[in-house]
């Protein structure tokens, strides 16, 4: 896509109405490249897409009538002052909510009179959310929303999102890579690795199917009867034990452990940190 | 309210809702009749997803602990008190279950954990006197 590199390759994503999704992956892994070719920003040179039911290259206008779009850097109309850029915005969309942005511009206690390249880069990003959600979207994309804001910024934000959710339904996709606010507010969780997205879970199953079992064995067990058992996906041998993860079946998975007579054994949880490590990382991502 | 999740633990946390719930209304805090936070207010205070919140109160109305009532709010079930003691016992069960496997695999015969078993309350007693 980027001349001889393919920054996003066959990427396969969906992304259920009504949900929050939290997009991971490291930098350069193609985040933004895959929501530049769904808004349009980027011209796709294979395959094909779909937001709210319009294709990302014929129906791109419908699109960015339903959708708000936070970009990563939100460098707006810099030279108008903060009142004039949400006229400016209400003039382009039929169904704007004047009272919804005149609440969250008190609510961010953002000054109206300033012109926005005064504005910290907090408050852009604020600001740039207001009007984002000035349309009352049904899709909220937002790119790094929360890069650069102090943890209360990063709090007031989302409360602000997660009201518009309760309220309307809509459906959030946004990337970022605070994972502590990943795990809070999205419900599933999609991890892209050089343009491919290598991970797609809800976070309840993340938690409720993905364990790692510490186990220690008085006689040598093989790792190929371990790797057998159901929802077995890794064995790593640690010292003297014996890490064994699995997807799912853990009850299974201990009783079965139990046959081989272990000397010790515990269930640890894995945190979305070590999945991202797992899947995200790696050599020369760039 | 006084809910606290930890969005980095393993357990999910429409179900540490769903556990902080049950545990109030089997200790006393929350009283049948009582109001709890409707899923928007419950979401913005603890800044977590609506839908977490919804799928901790369908999971606490199915289980006949909470009641919603439309345009009025939630509350706390009325026959709660029948029913957390069924919890109760079906909690203490499964802790029974896993130390009888535990015990199984050590080794032990039946007299000898029976044994060990009174011999933890006798100590206990002294200790909670």
């Amino acid at each position: 896509m980027f001349k001889d590199t393919l920054a996003v390759n066959a990427l396969d994503l969906e992304v259920r109405r009504g949900s929050i999704y939290g997009f991971l992956g490291l930098n350069g892994a193609g985040k933004t490249t895959t929501i530049k070719l769904l808004l349009n920003l980027l011209y796709p040179t294979s395959g094909q897409g779909q937001v709210l039911n319009y294709d990302i290259v014929n129906q791109s206008i419908q699109i960015r009538e339903r959708i708000g779009y936070v970009s990563e850097e939100p460098n707006i109309y810099e030279y108008m002052k903060v009142s004039e850029a949400v006229n400016f915005c209400r003039g382009t969309y039929a169904n704007w909510d004047m009272k919804v942005t005149g609440r969250y511009l008190d609510l961010f206690e953002l000054p109206v009179g300033k012109k926005i390249k005064e504005l910290s880069k907090g408050m852009k990003n604020q600001l740039a959310l207001v009007l984002a959600l000035g349309s009352a979207p049904e899709l909220l994309i937002l790119d790094e929303p929360t890069a650069g804001l102090d943890p209360i910024k990063v709090r007031d934000f989302f409360r602000i999102v997660l009201e518009q959710v309760a309220q309307t339904g809509q459906t959030v996709f946004f990337s970022s890579h605070r994972l502590n606010e990943v795990e809070r507010v999205a419900d599933t969780v999609g991890i892209i690795r050089k343009g491919k997205m290598v991970f797609n879970k809800s976070l309840d199953e993340i938690k409720t199917n993905l364990k790692k079992i510490r186990v220690v064995f008085n006689e040598e067990t093989s790792v190929d009867r371990l790797m057998k058992l159901p929802g077995v996906t890794d064995v790593e041998a640690q010292g003297r034990g014996l890490v064994i993860e699995c997807d799912g079946c853990l009850e299974e998975v201990l009783t079965r452990i139990n046959e081989f007579n272990p000397v010790d054994k515990e269930v640890i949880d894995v945190t979305l940190e070590e999945v991202f490590i797992k899947y995200a990382g790696g050599e020369g991502n760039g | 309210m006084w809910f606290h999740v930890d969005p980095a633990s393993g357990v999910p946390i429409y179900l540490q809702i769903f556990n902080q719930v049950k545990r109030a209304s089997a200790s006393g805090l929350l009283k049948p009749g009582d109001q709890i936070s409707s899923v928007r207010e419950l979401a913005l205070e603890l800044t977590v997803n609506p839908n977490t919140i919804a799928k901790a109160y369908q999971e606490l109305e199915r289980e006949g602990i909470i009641k919603t009532v439309r345009g009025v709010g939630t509350f706390i079930a009325e026959n709660v008190v029948k029913l957390v003691h069924v919890e109760r016992v079906k909690v203490l069960t499964a802790a029974i279950d896993k130390v009888l496997v535990e015990a199984h695999h050590l080794g032990f015969a039946e007299e000898e954990l029976k044994d060990l078993f009174e011999a933890r309350i006798k100590d206990w007693k002294v200790k909670v006197r």
